[in-house]
């Protein structure tokens, strides 16, 4: 059952990522970027890490729905896409088998206590509690220093779409001031 | 339910993360100041910025050698020590070319100092474990921050440079994480010592060889990239053309250093095991960086672009030194980068000083090498200090790069690879071509009416610089045997 469930999601993780990278349109790209992520979870699922299978789920799926609203604007919305497969026994098999996945991945916990962990957390803590005790005993400093790369990330988005950046201060000459009205 | 977890503070030894803090206490100080009031100059910050180095550096040198901290996360060795002094004190020399003549977009933004710093710390970070996950957000803090210090320079060449850089860091960024996932795959960790003893034990089942080598070419891709080999160079001298000067400069020295180090720890546990593949590979990879990135330096029209391809093939110098993994190769390569930093130094900042705000000479590039010509009739001074720096990267005695060359050919003879020497030899005496040419160009060109005016950015702070890189490059002949006696005691003491 586990080898069998870790390959299927593997071939679909796969399949999706390959549809991702390949396709021309970016919707198409977008929603099996973000069927990818979810399946990853059931990885995580089968393997009784139903914490991290959920922050999977919340943290990547989340981040590609971010992302679906900078394609949208690269998007030509005023376009008509016209899907090329209208068969509904298509759409019905795809969505039931969507929907057979997500029930599968979450059944998949109970399935794992089968499995035997190579590594095996402490005795007795819940998942949560498991990751909460690395994360903040020996993984503390990557953790913090993640947290200063993000403030990094954040100075450069600020700065970089600032209205500063509009006038290019290295290519105008000496004497021409730049108007000071703006405070970014 | 769970029983409280007590850590001994004093088992965290906060003293080796001190270094790191002080850069990172000190973006947020400019940060703050720049809350406090608007609109102060550049020049406090410049100051700020290099006083903050300073005292990082002194915290760098008081930390106690072969020590660890935070769960074994942090990691004092003799390699994390020399390369922190490195990254410093590069970092130290490249902040006050800020103060310039003329007004460049980037030194109008305080957070430009406080990014600075921030980067400054990730390296630190970068090269103060052994811990992949620990080396991977290091790099990455670094990375996020160097991108934007490039685009900051707001010219369309540097947006193209930061994007170029960004997808290719990305990508690099991507390949380490997998080769990260491979090896904690095999191995069950992510820390190189426990990664080195995992390996020992698995070594021969066969099975696993494949994802073992898996997980090192991973690595190697993204050591590659951020170092520039073959065939991951291709970023580079485009980079380099769209940066500014000084940025360009920076980005041949301290990002490479970093990754070195970082190559030292990964690749050198590979190749102690006796993993021969990893070794063959990056041979053949530096041997093909530095004969491709000299024959392409060769016909360049810009000598930023000239130094790029330069840089590429120093990089791939260096990385036979790695290959080679003895305690004199690994010393050689920390000789070779202080020496190569002073010489580097000194060259992207006289390009700096002739940087026009418009391209004076060429529809494309601003340092081509008719901008040189005849500069000796008109700035002897100046010429003659261009002389020294190309002919220092050419490796003539007694200028400083011959030292560095020399003590890597010889550690690569000590090593037993005769061949890889004379490739070394042959690489260098190609690379004299290119380094003549813009000599040629400076000495023996009539000079033009517009060459009167191509030192148009210069001040005195970048003189000062100059200066320094000069007096470095020169007097190498009596410091280079104390500093290889400095180096080697720091890198056997930690039995690389």
């Amino acid at each position: 059952m586990i080898p069998f469930a870790f390959y299927l999601f593997a071939v679909l993780i796969t399949g999706l990522f390959l549809v991702a990278v390949l396709s021309r349109n970016v919707l198409y790209a977008m929603t099996s970027l973000a069927a990818g992520m979810v399946l990853i979870s059931g990885l995580f699922f089968i393997l009784g890490a139903d914490f991290l299978g959920v922050v999977q789920l919340i943290v990547y799926v989340g981040a590609v729905m971010g992302l679906y609203a900078f394609a949208m604007m690269f998007f030509d919305v005023s376009r008509e896409v016209r899907e090329t497969r209208s068969n509904p026994w298509l759409v019905f098999l795809l969505g039931g088998g969507i929907a057979l996945m997500l029930v599968v991945m979450f059944a998949a916990p109970i399935v794992g206590d089968s499995v035997k962990a190579l590594y095996p957390p402490v005795a007795h803590t819940t998942n949560p509690q498991a990751v909460g005790l690395v994360l903040f005993t020996k993984y503390l400093l990557p953790f913090e220093v993640a947290s200063v790369m993000l403030l990094v990330a954040m100075i450069a988005g600020i700065i970089l779409a600032g209205r500063k950046m509009e006038i290019s201060l290295s290519a105008m000459d000496e004497d021409i001031l730049p108007e000071t009205k703006e405070n970014a | 339910m769970l029983a409280p977890i007590s850590v001994n503070l004093a088992s965290l030894n906060f003293m080796t993360l001190s270094p790191m803090l002080i850069a990172i206490a000190g973006a947020l100080g400019i940060l703050i100041i720049d809350l406090i009031k608007k609109d102060l100059d550049k020049t406090l910050y410049v100051i700020l910025t290099v006083l903050i180095l300073f005292i990082d550096l002194g915290a760098t040198l008081g930390l106690s050698l072969n020590d660890r901290g935070f769960f074994n996360l942090i990691v004092v060795d003799g390699v994390t020590i020399l390369s922190e002094i490195l990254i410093l004190l590069a970092s130290m020399l490249f902040v006050p070319l800020a103060l310039t003549s003329k007004r460049f977009h980037e030194y109008s933004y305080p957070e430009y100092f406080a990014l600075f710093l921030f980067m400054v710390a990730g390296f630190q970070f970068m090269v103060a474990s052994d811990n992949l996950i620990m080396i991977f957000v290091g790099l990455e803090t670094a990375s996020l921050a160097l991108y934007t210090l490039i685009a900051l320079h707001n010219t369309a060449g540097s947006h193209e440079a930061a994007i170029k850089y960004f997808t290719m860091g990305a990508l690099a960024a991507g390949f380490f994480v997998m080769g990260s996932a491979a090896i904690y795959a095999v191995t069950g960790s992510v820390e190189l010592y426990d990664i080195a003893r995992v390996l020992q034990e698995r070594m021969d089942e066969t099975g696993l060889m494949v994802t073992i080598l898996g997980g090192a070419m991973m690595l190697i891709v993204a050591i590659g990239f951020k170092v520039s080999l073959f065939p991951f160079h291709t970023w580079t001298p485009d980079v380099y053309e769209g940066a500014s000067s000084p940025t360009a400069g920076y980005m041949s020295i301290v990002p490479k250093v970093a990754m070195m180090v970082v190559a030292i720890r990964v690749l050198g546990m590979y190749i102690d095991l006796g993993i021969d593949t990893v070794r063959n590979v990056v041979i053949a990879m530096a041997v093909i960086t530095m004969t491709l990135s000299n024959m392409m330096a060769l016909v360049q029209d810009d000598v930023k672009r000239m130094l790029a391809y330069s840089s590429i093939s120093h990089a791939g110098f260096v990385m036979a030194a790695i290959a080679l993994d003895t305690t004199k190769a690994n010393s050689s390569i920390f000789l070779y980068y202080t020496l190569f930093l002073f010489t580097n130094l000194g060259a992207f900042t006289l390009l700096w000083i002739s940087r026009h705000k418009d391209k004076t000479h060429h529809v494309r590039y601003h340092h081509p090498y008719v901008k040189f010509s005849g500069m000796i009739h008109v700035e002897p001074v100046a010429a003659v200090i261009m002389a020294i720096f190309m002919l220092s990267l050419t490796g003539v005695p007694p200028f400083s790069l011959f030292w560095g060359k020399l003590y890597v050919i010889s550690a690569t003879v000590d090593a037993g690879y005769i061949w890889l020497a004379v490739i070394l030899g042959l690489n260098s005496a190609v690379a004299a071509y290119y380094y003549l040419k813009l000599i040629v160009y400076m000495f023996l060109m009539p000079a033009t009416d517009k060459t009167r005016t191509v030192y148009n950015n210069r001040s005195l702070a970048l003189e000062i610089v100059i200066g320094i890189a000069v007096f470095a490059t020169v007097t190498s002949i009596f410091y280079v045997q104390p500093l290889m006696r400095f180096v080697t005691a720091l890198i056997s003491a930690s039995g690389y």
